[in-house]
Formats: structure tokens, sequence, C-alpha cells
């Protein structure tokens, strides 16, 4: 898988929420190369060692011209330092890494997102070209963190949304949504993503295993791993397997079949 | 036009500036990022008899201008790094060194001959003398002059390939363990390997490692490193290969003018892929520019 380091423009930064941001940088190479799934390693300190690390974001969209975007959350000095960064700046930017989603036909798949976790459903939504009715699920915490539903919307997908506090859509969780889904779906998807925090993914596993056997249940799910290089050096971002191997997530992932994974 | 080419030993190396075992994978990793043929040399990850796993998450945690890290030795073993690793790299010209580690003299002896056999591609073996992080090796090795001697005479005995003592700075003093490694046969000697260290968790009242301990590299080591370097260098008159932090060319020179022959590029390999082909660069300019026109020239 080819990937490049550049020193790429920032186009735009928008911030949409308190803590929720989209930066939008030109990088013609990784945004021809980037598969839905896939992320960057993008230096946060310029030149600077503090932190040292670049940061792993996943590729949220391209756009035409070389245009590559990330939507992420501010949560810790990363992505604090990488939100004040400035349109016309540049950034250092390595990618595009890891494997990718599996592209499926619109009417046999669900896409279903957590939190910032929707971010790379999105680009993956664009390459699966929607049909009307494709169903979309996403939960999050409350009103504040909802994004990308008109984004769903504008791909004419059904867009459920579940908020824990009720704030918007059903009050509850994500499964809420999933479990009604397929009870009530005569000719339901053989396919489903997720994309969200671990415990969420979990869930997602168990539910769609109890409901409809561990053979027709076909789930992709995207892990995220502290990472120190994103190229498969440094071994540092491993997650359990069912077997009892480690697996890179940087490398054997950031997709994996949810089978292979020891949801511990 | 400055020569950067250096020799340790019977090893010729075309520039100074090798990566670190354990922060370049298996070399090939790295093949779209950076030309590995400008490279002097490439350690590539440790290998043991067995394949090892490593060590369950988490594995790294930053630090003020570090990283602490707790990786557990992973690898592949060796018989697949043989039959799977190394002829991915048969097309590349740099000088590929093979880097081991075991939890005995007699396992370090048994990887050198088996390293041996394949002396058309690996050029140097590096001994894993001090990894911190695996329970049963690594940190008795790298404090005991004897057990040092008695890894590298063995090895000394079942290959004519360079030998290179990776040495960790977890000692009280490192006179003593680097004259042992040059009275004992050994080529060269690097160093240093990562510092002991640790982080706590405060708000789960724990340390972050399930080992407690892990390995401080990256550039807040410098210093230590640097000093390392000076004191091997004046103690042994076998080449020193610098190690620690080293991100910048000026860091590089630093080391030269300490007393490396040869520096190694860890961290750094993390968060800039580019840093061992800029530093390259950057040594050539600054010796063009000062008139020096060999490494050596460089020492203070």
């Amino acid at each position: 898988m080819e990937h490049f380091d550049v020193n790429a423009l920032i186009s735009s930064h928008i911030q949409l929420s308190q803590d929720i941001f989209l930066l939008q940088i030109h990088a013609p190479y990784i945004a021809f190369a980037a598969k839905p799934g896939q992320f960057c390693m993008i230096k946060v300190s310029g030149d600077a060692n503090d932190p040292l690390l670049r940061r792993p974001l996943s590729i949220h969209r391209v756009h035409d011209g070389g245009f590559v975007s990330f939507l992420y959350k501010v949560i810790g000095k990363g992505t604090k330092c990488l939100s004040e960064y400035k349109a016309g700046e540049k950034l250092n930017v390595l990618g595009p890494l890891g494997n990718h989603f599996a592209i499926r036909p619109a009417e046999k798949v669900i896409i279903i997102g957590g939190g910032i976790g929707v971010a790379p459903l999105v680009f993956l939504a664009e390459r699966i070209a929607f049909k009307h009715g494709t169903t979309v699920l996403l939960g999050f915490r409350n009103r504040e963190d909802v994004c990308c539903v008109e984004d769903f919307e504008k791909l004419a997908a059904r867009t459920l949304i579940a908020t824990e506090d009720g704030s918007l859509g059903h009050k509850g969780l994500i499964t809420d949504l999933l479990r009604e889904e397929i009870m009530h779906n005569p000719d339901l998807p053989k396919y489903f993503y997720t994309c969200g925090p671990f415990g969420m993914q979990k869930a997602i596993n168990n539910l769609i295993i109890e409901e409809l056997g561990e053979k027709k249940a076909h789930l992709e799910v995207s892990l995220e791993a502290r990472m120190a290089c994103g190229i498969g050096v440094c071994m540092s971002c491993v997650t359990q397997a069912r077997d009892g191997d480690y697996l890179h997530v940087c490398k054997d992932g950031p997709v994996f079949n949810a089978k292979k994974i020891l949801w511990k | 036009m400055p020569d950067l080419s250096i020799k340790i030993s019977s090893l010729y190396l075309k520039n100074p500036v090798i990566l670190a075992s354990g922060t370049c994978g298996y070399g090939i990793e790295l093949k779209d990022l950076i030309d590995l043929n400008s490279l002097g040399g490439l350690c590539l990850k440790g290998i043991s008899l067995k394949p090892r796993p490593g060590n369950p998450p988490p594995r790294i945690h930053e630090t003020a201008s570090g990283l602490l890290n707790s990786i557990g030795l992973e690898n592949v073993g060796i018989d697949r790094f043989i039959s799977e690793k190394l002829p991915l790299l048969k097309d590349y010209d740099t000088c590929i060194i093979a880097n081991i580690l075991g939890d005995s003299a007699q396992q370090y002896i048994e990887l050198a001959q088996r390293l041996d056999a394949h002396h058309d591609q690996i050029k140097a073996i590096e001994l894993n003398l001090s990894c911190p992080n695996v329970k049963c090796g690594g940190i008795a090795f790298g404090t005991d002059p004897k057990l040092i001697s008695q890894i590298i005479t063995g090895v000394k005995k079942v290959t004519n390939l360079p030998v290179i003592a990776k040495l960790s700075p977890n000692v009280q003093d490192i006179v003593p363990i680097a004259t042992a490694c040059e009275e004992s046969g050994a080529d060269a000697i690097s160093l240093i390997n990562t510092l002991l260290g640790t982080a706590i968790d405060i708000f789960r009242k724990k340390p972050v490692f399930n080992n407690i301990f892990a390995g401080l590299s990256g550039p807040a080591i410098k210093p230590v490193a640097l000093r390392f370097v000076w004191q091997a260098s004046h103690a042994v008159k076998i080449p020193i290969i610098g190690i620690g932090g080293i991100s910048k060319w000026e860091d590089a020179i630093e080391f030269f003018m300490a007393g490396a022959t040869a520096i190694q590029i860890g961290t750094a390999n993390f968060f800039n892929p580019s840093a061992s082909v800029q530093i390259i660069q950057g040594i050539k300019g600054f010796m063009r520019k000062m008139g020096y026109k060999k490494i050596e020239d460089m020492r203070i």
C-alpha cells in the first residue's frame, strides 16, 4: 500500500461545536490513494518535540482537487495542539495508512457510527454510493456531540439517531436502534460496518451474533489504538485477537473482521 | 567533498547513519518513505530463537520530548526472519545489521550461528545486551561484565561477522562494561539502549504499564546518551556507535565530537520517517562548511 509524507497546506479549519473540528488539507497524492477506513499520522507540533509523536486521524472525506478532510474531537494534548492550526499554515501529514473497509452493494449494508467514530463512515458511505433507503444508525452522548447527519442525509440515507440523554432522536443506545432494525426488517442487509468506542463496537458485535448467529454476522469494525509510527515498525498499537495473537491496528487494521477480535 | 564513509572492523558503511533496532521494523516497511540505499545501515528488529508475542497493551506512553515503551521484544523469531524478512531486502544496497537477543549465552550463540550462514546479506550482528522489558532476560546481562564477556566470546567463536555489543545505560559505571566488551573481542559498542523509567496514571492510581517500568527514548535522553558515548569512547579503542535522542543533524555532530564513529536514529523514525535522510544531508553540509574531510576529524 503506497503512502506519502507531505507538508500539506491547510485549506480550511472550522470549529463545528465546542470541541469538534473539521480540518481540510490540500494533499493530492493522499487524496488520490485514500480508501475509506484508512488514516493519516499528523505532526501537531511542527518542528518542536512536544507533543513528540504524530496523531492518527481517520480520513473523513476526500474532495475533488486533491483535498482531504479530517473530523476530530479535542480530547487531549495532541488534538488540542492540532486545533490551534489555522488555514494557510502547513501540516506534516503521513498517509494514507492501514487497510480499508470492503465496499459492498448499497442495498446490503448498514452503517453504524458512535460519537466521533462517525468520521470515516462518511467517506465509506460516499464510496458505497448509497441508494434511497440505505440505513445509517448514529449514536451520540448528547445533542452537542451530534455530527455528520446532513452528510448522510445528502447521500439519501435513512439516518436514525440515538442520544444517551434523549436530547435528539431516540433516547438510549445505538444498540436499541440496531435491535429494532434487525427485528422489523424482513430483508435485512447482510453487511454491517461500525466505528466508535470499543465498548459500543463490542455491544454491536454481541447483538449481531445473538440475533443473526455467528455464521450470518458480517461485521467490519474500525479500531483505535495508541500509535507511535503508523507504519508497522514500532509495534505499539496492538489489540488482542481471538486466537491469542496480537494484531497491529496500524497495519493489520484499523479495519477488522469483528470475528477476529477478542472482545474483552 | 567530505568523505562520510566509515569502517567498523571489516564493515564498510557509506555513511555513519544507521536506523536503530526496534524503530525500523524489518526495514522494508520504510521503503515507500525513504531511499533505503541512501542509509549507512539498517539495524533490524531484535530477533530471538522463538517468536515472541510481546507485551499486552499499553505498550507506549508519551512523555515530555520522550517516549516510554514496553513492547516486550515482539518479533517473528529466527526462522521466519530468515525465510520471510531477509529476502525482502536482497536488492537494497545498505548494510544490514541483525540484532539478536536471548535468555542465555547459548541462545545468543545459536542465533549468531544461524545468521552467519547468511553473511551474503547480513553484514554485522548487534547483541541486545540490555533490553529491560523482558522479565527473564535483558537487564541481568547488561549489568554484568562477566556475562557480557561470556556471550561475546561465545558469539565470536561461531561467526566472522563483526559483532556490535549494544549496551544498557542502566548501570552504575559503563567503563568496566565497555572494557569487558573490548577485551572479549567485540568489534564495536553501540549505546545507549533505553533508560529505565515509569509513569503513573493518576486517575486510576496505577502505573501506566503492566510491567511498571518501561524504556525511555527520544530527544529527552540525548544529553545522557552523549555522556555515555563520551565515557565509553575515552575508555576503549573499538568504535562507538552513538544512540539516544538523535533527531537532527546537529545532534549527530555532537555525538561525533563526543567520540562516536557512527550513530543510530531511533525514536525520530516514528515521528519523522525522513529524519535519517535529512541527517545525512545535514552532516554532509556541516562538514563541507567547516572543512572536515572525515567523520573522525570531528572528534574532540
